[in-house]
């Protein structure tokens, strides 16, 4: 039976399009379809023009404080709209870049909506002329999008993420709905440009994901940024007035009614996966709770239907979907696969001081395991985070006592976000204790900390009592 | 290019194996897991899957050959498009397909530190060391394993050698050890389940590593040591007259016991005995120089017998002193590898129970076990009189391979005497 593509792949997203080069890859007639800009959320409206804002608001804050390292620089200002089209401009040229990777790769680039008619074929919609097109493999990476609080809707002033990275000019003031990774990067993000932001969650402690004294020690430095945080609270409504937004936050503890005002609410409450218009209702794809259901090889009820990224479930994070991809595409081709541990992915958030983690936070690992041995390293001992004047944070590691198993890995500080690796190497390999403590790392360096953390765990710390 | 067979490793002490039947002819297609012929080891008949897909070009080595060494070549196996033309044997010893050693360097690697080492951890590694370093042209298959697999299957005692990984490229991980355990615990579990009488309440404890090893190294010894016992009351009078002499204003805890002398006894006896001294290497007997002698100690459950080296250059005060130190550290699971491991003879002694007398299981590789029960008073006739004397009995287990019966019995008489007749030692 002979089909238009081997492999087609619905959204160009970070799962959509390494699964598309990995299918190219391995020798497959590959199609990507994609109605929007290539790259999906994470390129355009995500990841990485967050990234880009945060750098400017970094760079903003280091020369505030120039003075400090000796260096003078008066009359700093910033041009609020230079730096929103920079972080426009960042993510421009990364979609571009992907559709030069597509070509390189012959992977056929097809704009529209795609909707499922059945196991093999699909109606593709755009502004030429509506085709079907056959398939012998299919792989949905149709990503997520905002979800929104029962009694409030997204708004000219009521924002998801998407209107918060492209706002037409900065508000005074800002409410922050939620204090996962997003909310707490937008709020980082306009504090550091002089706005007054104030953070509502729901759950008794910030970045609910995180270890406890991650989290504890996070909403402390925000705090002394000036970000106000109401926790173990919900917003019941907001009312757009004249002269700005009315929040009537209400506390779970005594169910007290609080009224905040701001300019702008950003509201970041979760994700649920695009799993609608898809046509998934035609070859009966199960769905649950907003994401499709898949197996540990990515695969739907449907055998030659895959599903990857945010649309397949959680963890939303870019990483994971590159990795669904990999693995989808690698089965469908019939090469071993591994399965992913959700415990070897790791997760940062880049507000100033950034905040990685792998693994289970020590409230977990001493629910699942017997006996732990957890490590802590403050970052006012290391070397060179004292040298470089930036000595916020520490890290903290939890092993196994039994087995000597890295269990979970959780740092806050500066520049974290790129040493969580060296855990998740370890943790993926399987390493014991001792792979990182007969490790020898580089000094002076921030990374230092990860050995030293591991040496406090085993009662043995050099540059720490 | 055609694929040479060799004869397989089975298990890891595999040196040779018969062919006894082959399941496919000359010309035959074969597809991977196919059975293609029977092998027989000393330990069973296994049956041998081939792993590429192709036809069984040639068989070189005829069903009913006996004594074929691991790895010599046994048959040809050619892929699409080859011909018998393109055939030029591979030497034997290039082995392909073959990964990480199961060799003790590899078990040992991440715990020996000369300090304090956890008996826990090692109580495995005695039996493995003990047994590499007498077959040391053993053939080892390699196998790849992660960190804290290796060394969760080390602390459980768990022979990973046979384990399939599911890893990046069949290494073996934590999970693959985890379901092993499980697997084996169900199938013990399961046969044991229709003998346990569900009326009889029990608690299930699970079994630690040092119980794990115990239990395997003595039924191991057990079942293929030929051993036989023999049996021999000693009169303590005379030896106990001379210890009252030497512990007389003497502290407690610098007190020769007769522990003490007995293992000075049993020494002198293995140099007068020296087929006592020595240790069963599969294929050969190694003879000692030095009496290295090992002494049983209970500890919380379990047992470990560290060794005293040399006793033979070694003196009663120092014989005190190393024990009481080998005793306090045995408690405490502070051992080296190094002092539990080797020796050619055990002492046990139950006497402190009120055992009478009792047969031991050899440690392997020793050579022979002594058990040596309680004192008691029993009526004697001396000069067709009736007496009382103070007898305790000994008992030697010995591996026949190594001691025949008039040699066991020489090295008992000679214990028997030195300690009726004291100053026999002095000569």
């Amino acid at each position: 039976m002979n089909f238009e593509y081997d492999v087609v792949v619905i959204g160009s997203g970070p799962g959509g399009y390494v699964a598309a080069i990995r299918a190219a890859q391995l020798g497959h007639k590959t199609a990507i379809i994609e109605k929007d800009n290539l790259g999906g959320v994470c390129l355009n409206w995500g990841c990485i023009p967050t990234k880009a804002l945060l750098k400017s608001s970094e760079v903003y804050s280091i020369l505030k404080k120039s003075d400090y390292y000796g260096i003078s620089a008066k009359e700093i200002t910033f041009d609020f709209d230079k730096v929103i089209n920079r972080s426009r401009d960042v993510a421009k040229s990364l979609s571009d870049g992907i559709g030069f990777l597509l070509k390189k790769n012959n992977i056929d680039h097809i704009s529209g909506n795609a909707e499922i008619l059945d196991e093999n074929l699909l109606k593709l919609t755009n502004k030429s002329k509506d085709r079907d097109i056959s398939f012998k493999n299919l792989i949905i990476a149709t990503g997520a999008s905002a979800k929104k609080l029962p009694n409030i809707s997204f708004t000219s002033n009521i924002w998801s993420y998407r209107e918060a990275m492209t706002p037409k000019e900065l508000p005074k003031s800002l409410a922050v709905i939620g204090s996962g990774a997003i909310g707490v990067e937008f709020a980082n993000f306009y504090n550091s440009l002089g706005v007054d932001v104030t953070v509502i969650e729901l759950a008794d402690k910030i970045l609910p994901v995180e270890d406890n004294e991650i989290s504890d020690y996070a909403k402390n430095e925000f705090e002394k940024q000036g970000i106000k945080f109401q926790i173990g609270s919900y917003v019941e409504s907001v009312e757009e007035k004249k002269d700005g937004c009315h929040l009537k936050v209400v506390s779970n503890s005594d169910k007290s009614v609080s009224n905040l005002k701001s300019d702008k609410v950003i509201m970041a409450v979760g994700i649920t996966g695009n799993i609608n218009n898809i046509g998934l209702e035609n070859v009966n794809i199960k769905t649950e709770n907003g994401h499709v259901i898949t197996n540990e090889n990515m695969q739907t009820n449907v055998s030659n239907i895959y599903a990857i990224g945010d649309v397949a479930g959680a963890p939303w994070l870019a990483h994971k979907a590159s990795h669904e991809g990999i693995i989808a595409v690698d089965f469908l081709s019939g090469l071993s696969v591994h399965p992913i541990n959700n415990n070897n992915i790791p997760g940062c958030v880049y507000s100033s001081p950034q905040v990685a983690s792998v693994g289970l936070t020590e409230e977990k690992a001493k629910e699942q395991f017997q006996s732990i041995r957890v490590g802590k390293f403050p970052l006012v001992a290391n070397g060179k985070a004292k040298a470089i004047s930036n000595d916020t944070g520490f890290v903290k590691v939890i092993y196994d006592k039994e087995t000597g198993e890295l269990l979970g890995a959780h740092m806050i500080g500066e520049g974290v976000t790129e040493l969580i690796h060296g855990y998740t190497i370890a943790k993926n390999m399987e390493g014991t204790e001792e792979d990182i403590i007969n490790t020898i790392f580089p000094h002076p360096t921030i990374s230092e900390s990860l050995h030293e953390a591991v040496l406090s765990a085993y009662d043995r710390p050099i540059h720490f009592k | 290019m055609p694929l040479t067979i060799y004869m397989p490793a089975l298990s890891p002490t595999m040196e040779m194996g018969n062919i006894v039947k082959w399941h496919k002819n000359e010309g035959d297609s074969v597809s991977s897991g196919d059975v293609i012929a029977e092998i027989e080891t000393d330990k069973a008949l296994m049956e041998f899957e081939v792993a590429d897909d192709g036809v069984l070009a040639k068989i070189l080595i005829p069903e009913g050959t006996v004594d074929v060494k691991v790895n010599e070549p046994i048959a040809i196996l050619m892929q699409d498009g080859e011909s018998l033309d393109d055939i030029t044997l591979s030497d034997s010893s290039e082995v392909s397909d073959f990964e990480e050693d199961v060799s003790t360097s590899n078990l040992l690697d991440h715990d020996i530190d000369e300090d304090t080492v956890n008996i826990d951890e090692n109580v495995t590694s005695e039996e493995i060391l003990v047994s590499s370093n007498i077959n040391p042209d053993k053939e080892n298959i390699r196998k790849f394993i992660t960190p804290l697999a290796k060394r969760i299957a080390h602390d459980k005692g768990i022979d990973y050698s046979t384990i399939e990984g599911t890893g990046p490229n069949g290494r073996i991980v934590k999970s693959d050890i985890q379901n092993y355990k499980l697997s084996e615990n169900n199938q013990i579990t399961q046969n044991n389940m229709n003998l346990i009488d569900s009326n009889n309440q029990y608690i299930e404890t699970p079994i630690d590593s040092m119980r794990e090893v115990i239990a395997k190294r003595l039924q191991e010894s057990h079942s293929s040591i030929p051993s036989y016992a023999l049996n021999v009351d000693v009169s303590i009078t005379e030896i106990n007259k001379i210890r009252k002499k030497m512990n007389k204003d003497i502290s407690d805890d610098m007190r020769i016991s007769i522990n003490h002398l007995l293992i000075k006894v049993v020494s002198l006896s293995m140099i007068k005995v020296p087929e006592i001294n020595s240790s069963w290497a599969e294929n050969k007997i190694l003879r000692y120089k030095d009496t290295d002698i090992g002494i049983a100690v209970a500890i919380e459950n379990g047992l470990i017998t560290p060794i005293i080296k040399s006793v033979n250059t070694k003196g009663l005060a120092v014989i005190r002193d190393e024990l009481k130190d080998l005793i306090t550290r045995s408690h405490e699971k502070k051992l080296k590898p190094s002092e539990y491991q080797g020796g050619t003879i055990s002492i046990s002694n139950l006497g402190s129970y009120g055992i009478k007398s009792f047969t031991s299981i050899i440690n392997p590789p020793q050579s022979c076990i002594l058990s040596v029960g309680a004192s008691r008073k029993i009526p004697v006739i001396k000069d067709d009189a009736v007496t009382i004397d103070e007898v305790m009995s000994i008992t030697l287990t010995a591996d026949h391979r190594l001691i025949d019966g008039a040699v066991g019995a020489q090295f008992l008489s000679s214990i028997k005497s030195l300690i009726e007749n004291p100053n026999l030692m002095l000569l």
